[in-house]
């Protein structure tokens, strides 16, 4: 996996992150004949090319088991590569599905957004000041600032789902991947986090994310279909057609009435 | 109370007292990241080795921490074969180990004594090296969870991101495990093999009960420890019995009492 | 050679003994098997070991070991199941804490300078020690385990591999989940008294482990499993007779062992993992 080193433009300082003007920062993916997967012998994705631009937001969609997740991890660098080559600015920011995360765990929102600044924070030092503002800034993007002290646990679905969401802002990747975001989660925060998804846009940073919701896919960018191998990859218009959904999700697949859209049924499995 | 005059007291209480370090430092890691039953494996796993120890005149800790350390491996060894669970595989080990002490105490020990002060622990065969050792971890303790608290936090709270966020969870959590192991090993000089869950466990489950938070619970899990361990020193030199069972027996009473506490206080925030 | 293997059972000591762990093995054979498909090893381990201060109190009382052991295992079994109830800590901890405090407890109580001291006994057991109706009561406790474990069996394998679709196909999850506890907690009263509360788990663990390991049926499994406790038992007491160790030690080694090399011999069962 080749990967150039982080060239994300520094963030000027501030108490609330709204208050600079959002600097440019490098987004931009370049995937090439992508292969890899768990058990040996059998590739969990194949042959999956694409080319993601600065300031584009890439709809990821398949079937459970189909190989978001997967990419994923391998864009991480936590899969094993068999072929093919990544090309990233660095180390992208992750927003897993939140019933991953521990809820009895003693940790506060603010704690979790925190957890983003890790990487740059030396072994035996506290977190940076500008870090702790960063976090409370994040916060505030993800209007979450007066829960900042509430115990990580006792947040709703879409409040956990938003707090996950900060953690990323903080890491300040240019490129985010998103495990299902807004699966599960209420109208408000919904409405919270695609406007937070449309100021990264505008920031250059580019965002992937797996979604299940073939209506919200259609309104981005990019959208990727996946099962395994790589169905399709282009301008939603182009791809999401009848005929390629029903390739890409198989026998989860509802079309609707006069066959204008379909959905993806079945997001509680988590797949690996 | 307690009479402070006689050399094996104040060793006892001074192992008491450094003890309560790990104990709530990393007893509160044992508790968050689901480690009891390994503490308990890898404190009971130690007795072939403190019988060996025993036979040879070696330094127990060293023995111990030899088994400590092949019980690690063999537990990893087993659980990456994917032929059996990981609670199934620590089972079979514990069961084995002890198994093996006793065909190994037959031979060494010729009356049971030998054997109980082994598994229960003996407040008067505390000796000034044991405490030194002692003092050695609960050093390495205060430096290792200064070092490491936010990856134990981060690879505990949320696995999947830990590696995301720029952590290397696997070596740190096996340092934990490595860390976890000290501990035990020095658990068990002053309540014994079988007990090494009531120095490291109980008081940081009792203090979880009371605190959301972490630093609070590690602190607080430290204190209560400290308190316990001294209280049990002075019940066990009483009650002529080890301070592991004073221990065991006074700590599970508070957190029982603690449990009953809080379930009753939630259930009139409720009502 | 035959000598060898036969002389100790030449006495009615250890003929007494070999009965004991045959009958033994009728009912931890097949149980360790759904022990370890249900994933309950930890349980298993935590009753035994929580059971002591029964075992201790009825030594000093006097009265027969059964009761205690009964008791033990309730109490261990209440102080669990409660103790599992509170969000904040995980099962693991829960268990741990009241494990500890009811082992210390029994220490406590046997290790005080007035009591008998026979905690070797109830620890690691008295194998050798077993009279004509311990041998009775033991069958017939592990005769009731056995017949329950073989009349459940297809409910038990449906919940055991499939625990959501179990109630559609007609067994009952959570009924079974307790039988199976209940089951555990019979064995391992019957089984305290010759192998101890320590080392008791070996025979359910042990064998059942090795079967898994060795064959893929589970109606293979379940009958291996038994032969295999059975052959630990034998070996077991034909060690402890020639190297004049401790039998039930001895019996618990021999059956680790077996499951050890079971667990490196190359991969034949499907229903390990």
């Amino acid at each position: 996996m080749t990967a150039r080193d982080d060239v994300a433009a520094e963030r000027p300082a501030s108490a609330s992150g709204r208050e600079a003007a959002p600097t440019p920062v490098r987004g931009g993916l370049v995937v090439r004949d992508l292969s890899g997967g768990y058990a040996p012998g059998r590739d969990a994705i194949r042959g999956i090319e694409f080319v993601a631009e600065p300031g584009e937001i890439v709809g990821v969609l398949g079937p459970n088991g189909g190989g978001k997740t997967t990419l994923f991890r391998a864009l991480l660098g936590e899969l094993p590569i068999r072929r093919g080559e990544v090309a990233l600015p660095g180390r992208p920011a992750y927003v897993p599905q939140t019933e991953r995360a521990r809820l009895d765990f003693p940790v506060s929102a603010f704690d979790v957004v925190l957890m983003g600044a890790y990487a740059r924070t030396s072994w035996f030092r506290r977190v940076a000041r500008r870090d702790r503002d960063a976090a409370r800034g994040a916060l505030e993007r993800v209007a979450l600032a007066d829960r900042a002290d509430a115990t990580f646990g006792a947040l709703s679905g879409g409040q956990r789902q938003r707090v996950l969401i900060a953690r990323a802002l903080l890491q300040d990747a240019p490129v985010m991947l998103l495990d299902e975001p807004l699966s599960g989660v209420d109208g408000v925060s919904a409405a919270r986090i695609e406007a937070v998804f449309e100021e990264l846009r505008a920031e250059g940073r580019t965002l992937l994310v797996a979604t299940h919701d073939v209506r919200q896919a259609a309104e981005w960018d990019r959208v990727l279909c996946l099962h395994g191998r790589q169905i399709e990859y282009g301008r939603p218009a182009a791809v999401l057609s009848p005929e390629t959904l029903r390739e890409t999700y198989g026998a989860e697949l509802i079309v609707l009435e006069g066959g204008g859209t379909a959905v993806g049924i079945g997001h509680h499995a988590h797949e690996h | 109370m307690i009479d402070l005059s006689a050399p094996y007291m104040q060793r006892a209480v001074l192992e008491m007292l450094l003890l309560a370090v790990p104990a709530g430092l990393l007893g509160s890691w044992i508790v968050l990241r689901r480690l009891a039953f390994f503490t308990h494996a890898v404190g009971t796993a130690s007795f072939p080795a403190l019988v060996l120890a025993s036979a040879w005149g070696i330094a127990p800790q060293l023995a111990a921490l030899a088994a400590a350390l092949g019980f690690g491996v063999a537990q990893e060894r087993l659980v990456g074969s994917r032929r059996v669970a990981a609670d199934a595989a620590t089972g079979l080990l514990l069961v084995g180990a002890l198994a093996a002490g006793v065909v190994l105490a037959s031979d060494v020990f010729e009356s049971g004594a030998g054997v109980d002060k082994l598994l229960f622990g003996s407040l008067i065969g505390l000796t000034e090296r044991d405490v030194w050792v002692t003092a050695l971890v609960a050093a390495g303790a205060v430096g290792l969870d200064a070092a490491l608290r936010r990856h134990w936090l981060a690879a505990g709270f949320e696995p999947d991101s830990a590696r995301a966020l720029g952590l290397r969870p696997a070596l740190t959590d096996r340092v934990l495990l490595v860390g976890v192991a000290a501990a035990a090993v020095v658990a068990l000089d002053a309540v014994g093999a079988l007990l090494v869950t009531v120095v490291l466990v109980v008081p940081a489950a009792t203090v979880r009960m009371l605190t959301d938070r972490l630093v609070p619970l590690q602190l607080g899990a430290v204190a209560l420890a400290a308190v316990e361990g001294v209280a049990a020193v002075a019940l066990a030199d009483d009650m002529n019995v080890g301070a592991g069972p004073a221990l065991a027996v006074l700590g599970g009473a508070v957190f029982a009492a603690v449990a009953i506490a809080t379930a009753l206080r939630a259930r009139v925030v409720t009502a | 050679m035959v000598g060898w293997l036969t002389d100790p059972f030449g006495s009615p000591i250890v003929l007494r003994a070999l009965a004991e762990v045959l009958i033994l093995s009728l009912a931890c054979g097949p149980l360790g098997v759904w022990v370890l498909l249900y994933r309950d090893a930890y349980a298993a381990e935590s009753i035994s070991h929580g059971m002591l201060p029964g075992l201790v109190i009825a030594a000093l009382a006097g009265i027969p070991l059964l009761f205690g052991a009964f008791a033990g295992v309730l109490v261990a079994a209440a102080g669990i199941a409660l103790v599992a109830r509170d969000e904040r800590l995980s099962a693991d901890v829960g268990v741990a804490v009241c494990v500890s405090t009811l082992l210390g407890l029994g220490g406590m109580l046997a290790l005080s300078p007035d009591s008998p001291p026979r905690l070797q006994e109830l620890l690691f057991g008295d194998l050798l020690g077993v009279t004509g109706g311990d041998l009775a009561v033991a069958g017939l406790l592990a005769g009731g385990v056995a017949l329950v474990l073989a009349a459940g069996y297809r409910s038990l394998s449906l919940v055991g591999f499939d625990r959501g679709s179990a109630a559609a196909l007609g067994a009952k999850p959570t009924r079974w989940e307790l039988a199976l506890l209940v089951v555990l907690a019979v064995t391992t009263v019957a089984a305290a008294q010759g192998l101890g509360n320590l080392l008791l788990v070996a025979l359910v663990l042990a064998p059942a482990a090795a079967a898994l390991s060795l064959a893929r049926r589970l109606v293979v499994v379940l009958a291996l499993s038994v032969a295999l406790a059975a052959l630990a038992g034998a070996a077991g007491l034909v060690l402890s007779f020639h190297l004049e160790i401790a039998a039930g030690a001895s019996v618990a080694l021999c059956a680790t062992v077996l499951a050890g090399l079971a667990l490196v011999v190359p991969r034949a069962g499907r229903l390990a993992h």
